[in-house]
C-alpha cells in the first residue's frame, strides 16, 4: 500500500501470536475504524514503558524498585517458585494457588537458541537466597529438555545451600479435560506423576 | 489394514492418479522409468510421513512445484474406514485423519504400518551403521511410542550439547544438559536391547524358510556405550567433554550404536553371498512386518518394489509362504513374475505416470 502502512504492519507481525491477517486487521482497526483508540494505545504503551521496569529482586513487572509480590508482607517469604517469564507468573497468580515468592528467569537455557546462563536472571536468584532464609525452591518451568536442564542447572548452582528442598510442579492432564484428546507426551507425564488415590 | 483408495497428486512423475485398491493384491506393471516405484513410494509415505527411498523431500516435488498431496482411504482394524490426507511442502507437513489435523508425529507413527521391500534394503546389511540405525529406529519407534519419544529427545539434547561445545560454555551448563542426555541415552539403549532381542527371534524364524542349509542368522546390538545406570552415562558424557570440545560435537553415545547381523560363516556384511544378503534383507523386512502385526495388532500393507526377481525360486517360494493371504500386497515389476499362483492379482499398466487397471491375473 504505502511505506508507513507496511512499516506498521511489519512491526505488528513481529508481535507474538500475530500472523499476517491478524496484523492487518489490527492495523486497519487502529488507523481507520477507531483512530482515537490508536492514539490511546500509543499513550498507554508509552506510559507503561516509562513507568514499568523489572523488579530488582524477582524480575516481575513493577512500577517501583520492588514488585507488589515482593513487598507484600502476607506472602510466604521462605519459598520461591521459579518461572520462565512474567506471563507464567501472572497465570499462577490468577489461579490463586501460590502465596509464596516468585523468581522470573526471563527464559530457559537453550544453547541452540543462543540462551546461555549469562542471559538468564540467575545472579539475583543467588543474591536473594543468600539474603533470605529460603527453605524450598519450586520449579514451574516447561516440561521439556530445556526446562529440565534449567532445573538441573539451578539445583547445581544452589548446591551449597544444603537446607533448600527442591520440588517441581506436576505435569499431566488439564482439569476438565478427558484422556481421549490428550497427546501421548501429556499422558506419559500424567502416568509418571500418578499418586495414591485416597 | 488395507488401503482401498489412493490418490496421488504432483508426486515425482505422477501428475495425478486415482487408484481403487479394493482387492488384496495389486501389481504395477511397466517398463523402467514409468512411475511404478514412485507410486509405491507415495503409498509408503503414510507409514511415517517420509519416503523409503530418499531422506530428501525436494526430489519428490515435480519441476517448478513445491508441494504434493496424497489421499488414502483405509480399512483399519482399530479405526474402521478412515480417510488420511497429506499435504507435503518443503518445510511443512499437514496431516488430516478423517478431517482432523494431527500435529505430532508421535501420535501418528505406527498407526498405518507399511513395510516396503525395495532394492535399497541391501544397504541395511552393506551400508554404514547409520543405515542400520535408521531401519531399527523406524521399526522400534513404530511399535513403541516411548522409544520414539526417547529417540526424539535424545537427538534434540545432542543438538543442545553440540551447541554448548561450539560456544565452549561453562561446565555447569554442560552438567545440566548431560543429565538430560544421560536419561535419554540410558532409556534408548535399554529399549534397543529389548527390541532387538524380539526382532532377532522373529528374524531367525523368518529366515529359516529362506535358508538352504537351515542356518539361523544372529542379530546383535552393539551399543557404543553399554552402561549400567543413568549416572554412569552422566559420567561418560562428562569424561568425553574434553575431547568433544576439540571436535566440536558429541563423539560417543547411542547415536553411534551399530547392529551386527551374522550367519554361521561370519558377519553377513563381510561374508554373506549376494543371495544370502538379498534373502536376509527380505527376511529383515518380513520380521519388521511380523513385529508390526504382533505389537500393533494391525496387519501392515506390504510394498514389493521390483525385487522378487532377484531371489532364486526357492527363496521366492519361501517368501510367499511366509506372507499371510489376508495381508495386502502392492508389487511392481517390469514383467508380471511374482511367482505366486494362488493369489489373484489386479494388474495395472503403468505408463508415463498414468495408471490403468488391465484386469486380474487369473
Amino acid at each position: 500500500m504505502n511505506n508507513s502502512y507496511d512499516t506498521l504492519l511489519s512491526h505488528l507481525r513481529k508481535l507474538p501470536g500475530l500472523g499476517y491477517r491478524s496484523a492487518e486487521r489490527i492495523a486497519i482497526h487502529l488507523l481507520t475504524d477507531k483512530a482515537q483508540s490508536g492514539n490511546d494505545l500509543i499513550r498507554a504503551l508509552e506510559d507503561a514503558q516509562a513507568q514499568l521496569s523489572s523488579c530488582e529482586d524477582c524480575g516481575n513487572l513493577c512500577e517501583e524498585n520492588l514488585c507488589e509480590i515482593c513487598v507484600n508482607p502476607s506472602r510466604i517469604k521462605n519459598s520461591i517458585c521459579i518461572v520462565e517469564n512474567v506471563l507464567d507468573l501472572m497465570a499462577i497468580e490468577r489461579s490463586g494457588t501460590w502465596n509464596g515468592m516468585f523468581h522470573v528467569l526471563s527464559g530457559k537455557l537453550s544453547p541452540i537458541h543462543g540462551v546461555l546462563p549469562e542471559h538468564l536472571n540467575f545472579k539475583s536468584l543467588i543474591s536473594r537466597i543468600e539474603r533470605n532464609s529460603i527453605d524450598e525452591v519450586i520449579f514451574a518451568l516447561s516440561n521439556d529438555i530445556e526446562g529440565n536442564a534449567t532445573c538441573h542447572y539451578i539445583q547445581d548452582l544452589l548446591s551449597t545451600f544444603s537446607k533448600i528442598k527442591f520440588t517441581q510442579v506436576g505435569f499431566g492432564l488439564p482439569s476438565g479435560g478427558g484422556v481421549t484428546f490428550a497427546d501421548s507426551s501429556t499422558l506419559k507425564s500424567a502416568f509418571d506423576g500418578r499418586k495414591d488415590y485416597d | 489394514m488395507q488401503i482401498t483408495k489412493a490418490r496421488i497428486s504432483r508426486f515425482r512423475n505422477i501428475d495425478f492418479c486415482d487408484l481403487t485398491l479394493s482387492e488384496k493384491n495389486h501389481f504395477m506393471l511397466g517398463v523402467n522409468g514409468q512411475g511404478k516405484s514412485n507410486c509405491l513410494e507415495a503409498i509408503g509415505f503414510i507409514s511415517a510421513l517420509r519416503s523409503f527411498r530418499t531422506q530428501l523431500t525436494k526430489p519428490l516435488f515435480q519441476k517448478n512445484t513445491n508441494e504434493f498431496q496424497l489421499f488414502y482411504e483405509i480399512e483399519h482394524e482399530r479405526l474402521g474406514i478412515t480417510e488420511v490426507e497429506l499435504q507435503i511442502k518443503e518445510k511443512q507437513k499437514v496431516l488430516l485423519i478423517d478431517g482432523d489435523p494431527v500435529k505430532r508425529l508421535a501420535d501418528f507413527i505406527g498407526l498405518f504400518p507399511v513395510v516396503p521391500l525395495h532394492s535399497g534394503d541391501l544397504m541395511i546389511l552393506r551400508g554404514s551403521p547409520s543405515e542400520r540405525r535408521r531401519f531399527f529406529d523406524m521399526t522400534l519407534a513404530s511399535v513403541d511410542p516411548d522409544y520414539f519419544e526417547a529417540l526424539r529427545m535424545y537427538h534434540r539434547t545432542i543438538q543442545e550439547r553440540n551447541q554448548l561445545l561450539k560456544m565452549r560454555s561453562k561446565d555447569l551448563a554442560f552438567d545440566a544438559f548431560e543429565k538430560e542426555l544421560a536419561r535419554f541415552a540410558f532409556s534408548l539403549v535399554a529399549k534397543r536391547k529389548e527390541g532387538i532381542g524380539q526382532i532377532s527371534q522373529i528374524l531367525a524364524n523368518v529366515y529359516e524358510a529362506f535358508s538352504e542349509d537351515n542356518e539361523s542368522p544372529l542379530l546383535a546390538y552393539k551399543p557404543d556405550a553399554d552402561l549400567a545406570s543413568i549416572h554412569d552415562y552422566e559420567q561418560f558424557f562428562k569424561e568425553q567433554r574434553k575431547k568433544d570440545l576439540i571436535l566440536g560435537s558429541t563423539s560417543r553415545g547411542p547415536h553411534r550404536d551399530d547392529y551386527v547381523i551374522s550367519l554361521a560363516i561370519g558377519g553377513a556384511k563381510e561374508y554373506g553371498s549376494d543371495g544370502q544378503q538379498r534373502g536376509l534383507s527380505v527376511a529383515l523386512r518380513m520380521a519388521q512386518a511380523s513385529l508390526f502385526e504382533s505389537k500393533l495388532k494391525i496387519k501392515p500393507v506390504i510394498l514389493i518394489d521390483d525385487i522378487l526377481g532377484e531371489l532364486d525360486p526357492k527363496r521366492k517360494e519361501s517368501f510367499w509362504s511366509s506372507c499371510a493371504k489376508d495381508i495386502q500386497i502392492i508389487a511392481s515389476g517390469t514383467e508380471f513374475s511374482v511367482g505366486e499362483a494362488s493369489r489373484n492379482w489386479q494388474v495395472w499398466n503403468v505408463n508415463a505416470g498414468n495408471f490403468k487397471q488391465v484386469g486380474a491375473s487369473d
